[in-house]
């Protein structure tokens, strides 16, 4: 009896899984973790868009000043066919203060956490190699890698990552 | 057209310093004359009679390097007695890093090893460190054993894979590390 009334809520969480996995949630849901060859996936799926893929965490300064700006962005230009994807690589401990942060800046972008947690594993499967916070690709329209910002211990120029939006934009 | 040859020849000279990362095997690059928190110069003479020498870049501001301060001072006091000597360096030039801040954190954290400050940033550049924390091993032979990180998670908890243990316990029984390179990953040094 006990294994009949278990059953339909397994198969009821499985399927709750599976869903979660396929789609970022909105801020306020559950935030799905992504690895790799998942994030590759999602980018694919925006096929005909332009994605820009924000790599960022909590401990990250020039991140969190750079947020306000992706965010401004994404809903700025969504309606011209931006796709911002946000990607935090935060110790499983705080991922809370990275929900803050999303609850913040994230509600127009699709938001994920990297599946590996904070450390060499998430830099080596991301492929980015200076270890370093803040890290964004820009894929075009064709979903082409067109260029990565990397920090160098410094923000990125929101002002030179605009830019170089519009110009895949028009 | 010759000045810009020459000037081409230039740039990619430069380029080609800064571009040439350190490999397993290099002598490690020297250093010396760096001032420490305990106000003296240090450099890496100075530990001649270390058979491994951990160098690690970190600093003050940073919350990954802040994360692995006590699994330093642990890995200190767990190897001293095999002949190993951590030495920290900062190159970071922020408010919060300078040698009084660097002092200070030395004393809450209770460090039991040099803390060295360069704010010429020469030492990071020749080892090509990019983020804080950033650990090389130099071997008896003063030759770079490992490189990388400390662990494989910020979250002491969480952690796994102790790689720069791990190297070490190789290294000291005269065999290469398991993993002689592992990403390193942490806060960007700012370079100027």
């Amino acid at each position: 009896m006990m294994r009949r009334v278990i059953c339909p809520f397994v198969v009821l969480a499985f399927v709750a899984a599976t869903a979660c996995k396929q789609q970022a949630a909105s801020v306020g849901d559950p935030i799905s973790t992504i690895d790799a060859a998942g994030l590759d996936e999602v980018v694919k799926q925006q096929h005909g868009r332009v994605v820009l893929v924000d790599f960022w965490g909590t401990w990250c300064g020039p991140c969190m000043q750079l947020f306000p700006h992706t965010s401004a962005m994404q809903r700025e230009l969504a309606n011209r066919g931006l796709v911002v994807i946000t990607v935090a690589l935060e110790p499983t401990a705080q991922r809370d203060a990275a929900r803050r942060a999303l609850e913040e800046h994230g509600k127009a972008t699709k938001n994920y956490f990297a599946s590996y947690g904070l450390g060499p594993e998430a830099f080596e499967a991301f492929q980015i190699s200076d270890g370093a916070l803040p890290h964004l690709r820009l894929y075009d329209r064709q979903g082409r890698l067109v260029k990565t910002f990397t920090s160098g211990g410094r923000s990125v120029d929101p002002n030179q990552l605009r830019q170089a939006v519009e110009v895949l934009l028009q | 057209m010759k000045t810009m040859f020459s000037l081409a020849i230039l740039i990619s000279f430069v380029a080609g310093v800064q571009a040439a990362p350190l490999k397993i095997g290099d002598a490690a690059p020297n250093f010396s004359g760096i001032i420490g928190i305990d106000d003296k110069e240090h450099g890496l003479a100075d530990y001649r009679d270390n058979p491994v020498v951990v160098l690690v870049f970190t600093c003050n501001h940073c919350p990954v390097a802040k994360a692995y301060e006590d699994r330093l001072v642990a890995l200190q006091k767990d190897y001293e007695a095999k002949g190993v000597q951590l030495v920290a360096v900062n190159v970071n030039n922020l408010p919060e890093d300078r040698l009084d801040k660097m002092k200070e954190r030395a004393t809450s954290k209770a460090f039991n090893f040099p803390y060295l400050y360069d704010s010429s940033q020469k030492i990071g550049r020749d080892y090509g460190a990019t983020v804080t924390p950033h650990v090389f091993v130099v071997d008896k032979n003063r030759k770079i054993a490992y490189m990388g990180a400390i662990d494989d998670n910020m979250q002491s908890d969480a952690v796994k894979k102790h790689y720069l243990r791990n190297a070490l316990d190789a290294i000291l029984a005269g065999k290469k590390p398991p993993r002689e390179t592992t990403k390193q990953f942490g806060c960007g040094i700012k370079y100027e």
